[in-house]
């Protein structure tokens, strides 16, 4: 923060750069949801398998979750390490790689193109090498933070076996070498959803929670407990999952039962020392997914101890309702701010947070997500596919506020001055 | 929280604004203007004419030229181009709520001590939220204990005055 603060403006990365990414990951929201009135037959009862839910799926992790994430991360993690980026182009070649990549693989997953798809993982897997050699290069040249350092340290090493799982998976559509192709796609959702999302999201949690709330960040044992307990979490579901032994799973849904708690608790530390009490709609959401985050290691239970629901369930509580849900709460939070920072007053002065982020947006956004989230819940336990389509629907009226909110922020920018 | 008393003092009297703006914040979303005798209109004057200004006459003086004698510049800048766009939002916010101290609100007055506290608000939060982050604990990490006790000298005499 002192490096991002003395250096004001200037070593700010052009605004143009991460709105790129929060762009197309609001467009590709928007797209998620269409694909979901669409894939709604298919969607309350996904288990895996190429097809539209299998697009949508991705709609939302590659086309939303990371897309948000490396725009995020390339921006805050220099303000929480205190190194800035070494260039910037580097950034703009993993958004020319990524967008168009994402875009490949989704359509040839709702196509059933393989070489659409595997041209679209190889865009996709160079995209994010790359912003994954840039992620170790800031990490590596770090000295503060040493807790958010061991999360990105973890999610770096997960990112890069989930590309290369990702890949293979890929082109085992086209040559079937892959001996147990599903449990090859569960270990991928486990690397992409807790690996590298999850424990991004949680280490960022650690400089985001207390810049919001004031507050300082949790230190010593306790939360380096939490870190251990996290990769502990990933590691053994990775085993349980390659070995196919539903113990090892339940035993890391134990740990990752455990391991959000502690999170939980730490951050609820956090608030409570914190200045700022009241914290807006943003937390209302970030409070949601953190109950998410807690629920999603219980549906995994429920998901081994045979409950029909419960696969469905356990991925819509962890990339719905958990990153999803608290990816936006972020997201609603940093994209005002960093406008902020590259646009002045034509009265002079800084600009107010309130130029760029209308309200009303925000709050259709929240209502329609978490009424979206229900609906579809319920869809998967009744097994109801016009119920999912309804619910999909609700979800598009959300994602189109949200667009508009981001929309506005991005006109301010383009324009320069308010 | 901080060793060093000048950064220490400062964390406290932030805890004391947050405090004060987040109230300020719930009222002036109220359609219903706030009584002559309300307290926030006296803490706020009081905050405003004992405290915020002081605060921010304090850094500028003392803080950021310590900080850009050791090649700090940029911050001391950055923050006092902040304290310049919130000083004459604190004197308007200081006028309206001291005429309204003593005869009410009429609903010029109240939109105006909304409009000048929303925006009062915005700037502080992000301003504090920048000073706990950034400036107090690179105070903490390079001033010496003579500089300490020589500004703490000055602050505490700044207060007491």
């Amino acid at each position: 923060m002192t490096l991002f603060l003395a250096s004001a403006r200037s070593r700010l990365l052009p605004a143009s750069v991460p709105f790129r990414f929060f762009a197309i990951a609001a467009a590709l929201h928007v797209a998620l949801w269409v694909a979901l009135i669409f894939a709604a037959g298919e969607f309350t009862q996904f288990r895996g398998g190429v097809g539209h839910a299998l697009g949508a799926a991705h709609l939302l992790t590659v086309g939303v979750l990371t897309m948000t994430a490396v725009g995020a991360a390339m921006q805050l993690l220099p303000v929480a390490t205190t190194r800035p980026l070494a260039a910037v182009w580097p950034t703009k070649t993993v958004f020319c790689l990524l967008a168009p990549g994402a875009l490949a693989l989704i359509f040839g997953m709702f196509a059933a193109h393989v070489g659409a798809m595997i041209a679209g993982a190889t865009a996709c897997a160079a995209g994010l090498l790359l912003f994954a050699g840039l992620l170790a290069d800031n990490l590596r040249r770090a000295s503060s933070m040493p807790l958010v350092r061991a999360y990105g340290w973890a999610a770096f090493v997960a990112l890069v076996l989930l590309l290369a799982l990702g890949f293979a998976l890929a082109l085992d559509n086209s040559l079937g070498f892959l001996a147990d192709h599903a449990g090859l796609a569960l270990v991928h959702m486990i690397l992409g959803a807790f690996g590298f999302m999850g424990l991004l999201a949680l280490g960022l949690s650690h400089v985001l929670v207390p810049m919001f709330a004031l507050s300082s960040a949790p230190k010593g044992r306790v939360a380096w407990a939490g870190f251990a307990l996290a990769a502990a979490t990933v590691a053994a579901a990775i085993i349980g999952a390659l070995l196919g032994l539903p113990s090892v799973l339940a035993g890391a849904c134990g740990l990752g039962f455990a391991a959000a708690l502690l999170h939980l608790w730490l951050m609820r530390a956090t608030l409570k020392s914190g200045m700022r009490k009241r914290l807006g709609l943003s937390f209302v959401l970030v409070r949601v997914a953190w109950a998410a985050l807690a629920l999603t290691p219980l549906f995994g239970l429920a998901a081994l101890a045979g409950w029909g629901p419960g696969g469905t369930l356990f991925g819509l509580v962890a990339l719905g309702g958990w990153l999803m849900t608290f990816l936006f709460a972020i997201l609603q939070r940093i994209a005002p701010f960093l406008a902020s920072m590259h646009v002045s007053r034509t009265g002079g002065g800084p600009a107010l947070l309130s130029d760029f982020s209308a309200a009303a947006p925000l709050k259709v956004h929240a209502c329609c997500h978490f009424a979206a989230l229900a609906g579809l819940a319920l869809a998967i336990v009744l097994d109801n596919a016009p119920l999912a389509a309804l619910a999909a629907c609700v979800g598009l009226a959300g994602a189109l506020a949200f667009g508009l909110f981001l929309a506005g922020i991005v006109k301010t920018l383009a324009s320069g001055k308010i | 929280m901080f060793a060093n008393r000048i950064s220490q003092t400062l964390h406290e009297e932030h805890r004391a604004t947050i405090e004060l703006m987040e109230r300020l914040e719930t009222m002036i979303a109220r359609k219903q203007p706030l009584e002559a005798g309300d307290a926030l209109l006296r803490d706020l004057v009081a905050a405003i004419d004992n405290d915020t200004l002081r605060h921010f006459d304090f850094e500028e003086s003392h803080l950021f030229p310590l900080l850009q004698s050791v090649g700090d510049q940029l911050i001391g800048d950055h923050l006092t181009e902040e304290h310049d766009a919130m000083r004459p939002l604190a004197e308007k916010l200081r006028t309206v709520a001291g005429a309204a101290q003593a005869a009410g609100f009429d609903a010029v007055g109240w939109k105006a001590f909304q409009q000048a506290g929303a925006a009062f608000v915005q700037r502080m939060l992000i301003h504090v939220q920048k000073e706990e982050m950034a400036l107090l604990p690179l105070v903490e990490d390079m001033m010496d204990a003579d500089a300490e006790a020589r500004l703490h000298g000055i602050y505490a005499g700044a207060s007491a005055a």
